[in-house]
């Protein structure tokens, strides 16, 4: 098994959608359907409000809870590591949209579940993932998990569903030290 | 597969006015465009990074098909900005606008005819926008033009005292070498204003340089900052004067550079120390008119001070305020004062774009220039309040959402209304084609060809191929152009007798042979980059400055400027408060650029619309002040009209102030409160001193909508 990671750095994506709008562009979905999502999540309080764009889409569990649910077995594990729903046998129970802890599957208006593929065609031929050539502030990358993390960044495991093996690295800014801030 | 093989890869970029010009990959099948991608097998290097497009050049493909599409000639049956249109033939369109012209030249002269363009389409070098229609009109008569800057007036007023002129800033590239960089009011992660210019800040961030933001709003580039100094709007030259009250009182001058460079400054230093007005300007004094608080602004100061190179990054929105003079002025002698002018990673704030854009031909205009202009923010008040002799009958509308983008956005529908005829070239059905008599199909940026130059940043230059077949019968505004030319009698002075593919051989050609492009590159390409090592602005000036002088009486750059009082400003860049007009409209209104939008293009393209709620964002005590809560839908008001949108409640936002962003549609209901939430319904058409925009000088009020 090929042991790939999408790393997504919070500390660069600045929520320009740029990813998910060339990932519908590709999988040619529906204006109302994403197979992945830029979310805005806001907290703390004026004047120290925070702000992280969370990126997501299907991560490629190693256990993934889909498959784990599929009456029909249509959703397989390949070689390559990437999660695939077969189409011809899904039968749309949509037993997987619930189970995916990402919310990441969807439902295609032909009646079956669909979700990113890790566009595993253009993989195949040597390419980058379409978000991950999309992106203007080269905040996402696909490729050997043993990579390591730049020397600015930690790994960010503030989201659920890590249970299940997802092929993710969400990177965040080391917290500066009160030196390296400007007044109170 | 056989679906590959008949799928082109066709290179091109936009014509939006949005601070950028990018590389997309058209994948063409049919005539049409099935998907926009990137362009393979290009490698970033740190100063010279793939130029990699946003969401709005990926939607081009989309913004063909949008629901608002013009796809046919269209006639006004209903009273204007109705909507109600029925379809025409292009030549009964184009004999009525010809007849039209004939007849307002003989009945009030060609002066009659306002002649507006706008930033629908810009760069294009010939067969888009403005060159085209200039062109003709500058061979037709002398009509009624356009004057002034909703951009970026006020800064290139100071750049003019200050520098003698448009001085280009530095190549973004320069802010990696950064060791402090200061976003003020500046906010490149939604405007991408400049190619790569969040990337570049990021780039310096990861290399240990710490980023500071200004801003009213918790912005997208605030996730690119280490800290966020929210300030009251319109009292950025109130900041700035704190910062170099500490910077002179701290001994953190520049005193070497102040010295051979920079001419003036004692009468500024006088009024920093309160020495004419007995009122030092310390940190305490710009805390109560800033809201910063004093202990941040003296340890913005130290740092600013301290820290070298150190690049203070103004947007363009702050000097879009009724004194936005006093604010540009006041950040180009900060970034005097500390030194920063001329060193690589450092920053003067300047207009901030490049001039020495690429050698390229492109349409010229003919023998004659406008007779009279009216200023671009306030043309309505020329139709409506003060009516001009001969009065306006005419408006000729080429790519541009006039009713819209200029303050006052009633108003402008009202003026528009009077008149006798109006024509609009757009590919869209905005709301000031909704108010036209004839409405003409345009193509899109994918339909057309066209020579296409850098926004400014950079100089780089683009070669658009026509990449899709024209929706419906859309045409270029060169085309329109020529056809009427033709029916006016001067055909052949407009076109030369040359097809646009033999005006792009001219295009490239623009030293008679000394300079040709490589047109078998550009169109394999379509792009020549043309940036080498990134280039520093004034870094010679402040070497040498008596061999390399400024265009001033100085040739330093001067903070004292004798010629401001001629506008009934002060001589150096002294904050002046606004009088309060927050007595029944008690919140400051902003109305910034909306990065899924260039301005008001794309609006109507769904793949944008949903990304996120057009919103008025209200700080949380605001909101409780107001009983209004999270879902709600509120009316932000004023004297000039009401806007009703759901509520952002968000702590992104600080108290006192709301957020619009600009560009949505015009959308009057019955009542005529917009519903489309177009923020130019409240912004005022007042001008600063020196005709700038003065949009951020708006206050409203909020209420929650009853349902």
């Amino acid at each position: 098994m090929i042991d790939r990671v999408f790393t997504i750095d919070l500390a660069r994506c600045t929520g320009c959608q740029a990813c998910s709008i060339a990932c519908k562009d590709r999988a040619n979905l529906p204006d109302d359907l994403d197979w992945l999502r830029v979310e805005p999540q806001e907290a703390g309080a004026y004047p120290h409000p925070t702000l992280v764009y969370r990126v997501t889409h299907c991560f490629h569990c190693a256990d993934p809870a889909c498959i784990a649910v599929c009456p029909v077995t249509a959703i397989v594990k390949h070689e390559n590591g990437l999660v695939q729903i077969d189409a011809e046998l899904c039968v749309g129970c949509e037993a997987c949209v619930g189970a995916c802890p990402f919310g990441t599957i969807v439902m295609l208006p032909q009646g079956v579940a669909a979700k990113c593929d890790g566009c595993a065609d253009e993989i195949a031929e040597g390419r980058d993932p379409a978000c991950v050539r999309a992106c203007p502030m080269r905040a996402l990358a696909y490729g050997p998990a043993e990579n390591s993390i730049p020397a600015q960044r930690v790994l960010d495991q503030d989201f659920d569903g890590h249970g299940i093996g997802p092929a993710v690295r969400y990177l965040r800014r080391q917290i500066p030290t009160r030196d390296q801030c400007v007044g109170p | 597969m056989a679906q590959e093989q008949t799928t082109q890869h066709i290179p091109f970029t936009c014509t939006l006015d949005c601070g950028s010009r990018c590389e997309l990959i058209a994948h063409v099948r049919d005539g049409d465009v099935v998907r926009v991608e990137t362009p393979a097998g290009r490698a970033d290097t740190v100063t010279r990074p793939r130029l990699i497009p946003c969401t709005r050049g990926r939607a081009q493909g989309r913004a063909r098909h949008a629901r608002d599409r013009v796809l046919y000639p269209q006639r006004s049956v209903g009273p204007k900005g109705s909507g109600r249109f029925e379809r025409i033939t292009w030549q009964d369109a184009l004999d009525e606008i010809a007849d039209r012209l004939r007849d307002v030249r003989a009945r009030q002269g060609t002066e009659a005819v306002l002649h507006a363009t706008g930033a629908g389409a810009i760069s294009g070098r010939g067969f888009s926008g403005s060159s085209a229609s200039s062109r003709f009109f500058s061979h037709w008569g002398s009509v009624t033009g356009t004057t002034g800057g909703m951009s970026e007036h006020c800064a290139s007023v100071a750049a003019r005292w200050m520098l003698g002129g448009r001085v280009p800033g530095s190549d973004r590239a320069t802010l990696i070498d950064s060791r402090l960089i200061i976003m003020w009011g500046m906010n490149p992660a939604e405007t991408h204003m400049g190619p790569n210019t969040d990337h570049f800040i990021a780039q310096a961030r990861d290399r240990g340089a710490r980023v500071i933001l200004i801003d009213p709003r918790y912005t997208d580039s605030a996730i690119l900052a280490d800290q966020w100094i929210p300030i009251r709007p319109g009292t950025d030259a109130a900041l700035a004067a704190g910062i170099a009250y500490v910077l002179e009182t701290e001994d953190l001058v520049d005193r070497g550079f102040v010295s051979s460079n920079v001419a003036g400054y004692e009468p500024y230093r006088r009024y920093l120390l309160g020495l004419e007005d007995g009122r030092p300007k310390t940190p305490d004094w710009a805390e109560q008119r800033t809201g910063i608080a004093a202990e941040t602004i003296t340890q913005l100061a130290l740092a600013y001070g301290s820290t070298k190179p150190a690049a203070l990054l103004p947007g363009w929105a702050p000097q879009r305020t009724l004194y936005g003079e006093q604010i540009a002025r006041a950040l180009i002698a900060l970034a005097c004062l500390s030194g920063n002018v001329g060193i690589p990673g450092g920053g003067l704030a300047s207009v901030g774009t490049r001039s020495n854009i690429v050698p390229v031909g492109g349409l010229e205009n003919g023998p004659n220039t406008p007779a009279r202009h009216v200023y671009v923010g306030s043309w309505a008040k020329a139709i409506l309040d003060k009516p001009l002799d001969p009065p306006i009958t005419m408006a000729y509308i080429v790519a541009s959402n006039l009713i819209n983008r200029s303050p006052d956005t009633r108003a402008n529908a009202r003026a528009l209304s009077e008149l006798d005829f109006v024509v609009v070239h757009d590919p869209f059905l905005t709301p000031t084609a909704r108010c036209a008599d004839i409405v003409l199909p345009i193509c899109t940026d994918l339909e057309r060809a066209d020579m296409v130059t850098s926004w400014g940043h950079d100089s780089h230059l683009f070669y658009n191929r026509q990449t899709a077949t024209p929706a419906g019968e859309a045409r270029t505004d060169y085309w329109v152009f020529a056809q009427l030319a033709e029916r006016l009698g001067f055909g052949d002075a407009y076109t030369q007798g040359k097809s646009e593919a033999a005006w792009i051989e001219t295009f490239l050609d623009p030293g008679g042979g000394s300079h040709r492009w490589d047109a078998a590159r550009l169109q394999r390409d379509g792009i020549i980059r043309q940036d080498g090592e990134p280039r520093t602005a004034l870094s010679e000036f402040r070497a040498d400055p008596a061999a390399h002088p400024l265009p001033t009486q100085s040739g330093k750059i001067e903070i004292t400027n004798a010629v401001a009082q001629d506008y009934g400003l002060p001589p150096i860049p002294s904050y002046i408060e606004i009088a309060d007009e927050g007595q029944t409209h008690p919140l400051q209104l902003i109305t910034p650029h909306y990065k899924f939008r260039s301005n008001s293009c794309l609006y109507a393209v769904p793949w944008l619309q949903r990304l996120e709620q057009h919103a008025v964002w209200i700080n949380p005590q605001d909101a409780a002040a107001r009983g209004i809560t999270s879902g709600d839908r509120v009316e932000a008001f004023n004297q000039r009209g009401t806007v009703r949108l759901p509520a952002k409640i968000t702590e992104r936002i600080m108290p006192g102030v709301v957020c619009i962003y600009q560009g949505a549609w015009y959308s009057p209901g019955e009542d005529g409160v917009d519903v489309g939430g177009c923020a130019n319904v409240l912004t005022t058409q007042r001008e600063s001193p020196t005709g700038g925009f003065a949009t951020h000088t708006t206050w409203v009020e909020v209420r929650r909508s009853e349902p």
